[in-house]
């Protein structure tokens, strides 16, 4: 291959575009810790906001603004696959968790997405609009995926993954007052299962043992859910 | 940052990236995402090796810190797909705010009955 194609490959419009998303990126990380980790500046949403802006401004269509980044979604890949290593490293939680832990993980992980379908069901929605919702409960990497395998839209799961977790730690101080949950254990449980990844960055806050519970919900929910999903549908569909 | 660390932290993303491969070559047996195929498939590396290597844990911890980048564009595109819905897309914004806040409340209800009564065996462990 010589210089010539691999310029063809990676044009300059899109390292502009790839550099101005990774700035943004950075710029959002820093008005979610100036806003002391609050989680409506959480960096996903504050930095989708600045990169719809520069992008009206700029007059760039969306369609093209995603063309040309699609090499940040190359890296997604191997990036869900360090999910690993804490899985590996939380395997003595699920031991301690026990039976119970994993049971409170599996009833959490289908009471929500078949609710969020169930009401979707009662109105007028199409089939790939609906399916994008089953996976709201795990994190991106693993919805997104999983969403194209069963004829979701993926980037609706990943908007909804990502909605799902900031209501999931905006309700949880209210709902652990409301059902007397002070347990960590438990909290992180209920916030990993719930929330995925954005759950799990609200319990490292609360404390180390409900971040590790909550490490160790997020990785056998998204794990089994991602599982079992394209496995039901290749059966009943 | 020393040469070596350089070199071992390249080879440990090296590692994820091959393993991602490997899922990506299984996929075409089992219909699974080829993402989770690889992450299992490294979980397994993991248990048979007995430890996480520590070039390893770090590139994962750096990877897995900065995960939200990746899902800014996809954002961004869910916006476009949520104009589509028009007037249902508060519906839709329902659905997931229901579902969200009775599974929340189930799973700390139900963790709390379980985990609940051994709260003062918690603080001990604090420390670890």
């Amino acid at each position: 291959m010589d210089w010539h194609s691999i310029m063809q490959l990676v044009s300059l419009e899109q390292l502009l575009w790839i550099t101005i998303t990774l700035f943004v990126y950075v710029l959002a990380g820093w008005i979610f810790k100036f806003f002391s980790h609050n989680i409506l500046f959480h960096p996903i949403v504050v930095g989708a906001i600045l990169i719809a802006g520069i992008g009206v401004v700029s007059a760039t269509p969306l369609k093209s603004y995603l063309l040309l980044v699609s090499p940040i979604n190359w890296m997604l890949g191997p990036v869900t696959v360090a999910l690993a290593i804490p899985l590996y490293q939380q395997i003595r939680q699920v031991y301690a968790a026990g039976s119970k832990g994993v049971f409170v993980i599996l009833l959490g992980g289908c009471v929500a997405p078949l609710l969020a379908i169930g009401w979707l069901g009662l109105f007028d929605f199409s089939d790939p609009v609906k399916l994008s919702i089953l996976t709201k409960s795990i994190t991106t990497p693993l919805a997104v995926d999983t969403a194209n395998m069963i004829g979701g839209i993926p980037e609706l799961a990943a908007g909804v993954v990502v909605i799902t977790g900031i209501l999931g730690v905006m309700f949880s101080q209210v709902i652990f007052k409301l059902t007397g949950c002070d347990d960590l254990r438990a909290q992180g449980l209920a916030l990993g299962t719930i929330s995925h990844a954005i759950g799990t960055a609200r319990a490292h806050q609360l404390d180390a043992k409900a971040g590790a519970f909550s490490t160790m919900a997020l990785c056998v929910n998204g794990i089994i859910t991602a599982i079992v999903l394209p496995l039901a549908f290749m059966l009943f569909a | 940052m020393s040469k070596n660390d350089v070199v071992k932290s390249t080879l440990a993303f090296a590692t994820l990236i091959l393993f991602w491969c490997l899922g990506y070559g299984l996929s075409h047996y089992l219909a699974l995402p080829p993402a989770l195929l690889g992450l299992l498939l490294l979980f397994i590396g993991l248990l048979c090796l007995g430890r996480v290597p520590k070039a390893l844990a770090h590139v994962s911890q750096f990877c897995l810190r900065h995960l939200s980048l990746f899902f800014i564009p996809p954002l961004v595109a869910a916006w476009f797909y949520a104009e589509q819905l028009g007037d249902k897309l508060w519906l839709f914004l329902f659905a997931i705010m229901l579902s969200t806040f009775v599974s929340l409340c189930l799973t700390a209800w139900l963790g709390q009955r379980f985990f609940g009564h051994a709260r003062k065996s918690v603080k001990q462990y604090d420390e670890g």
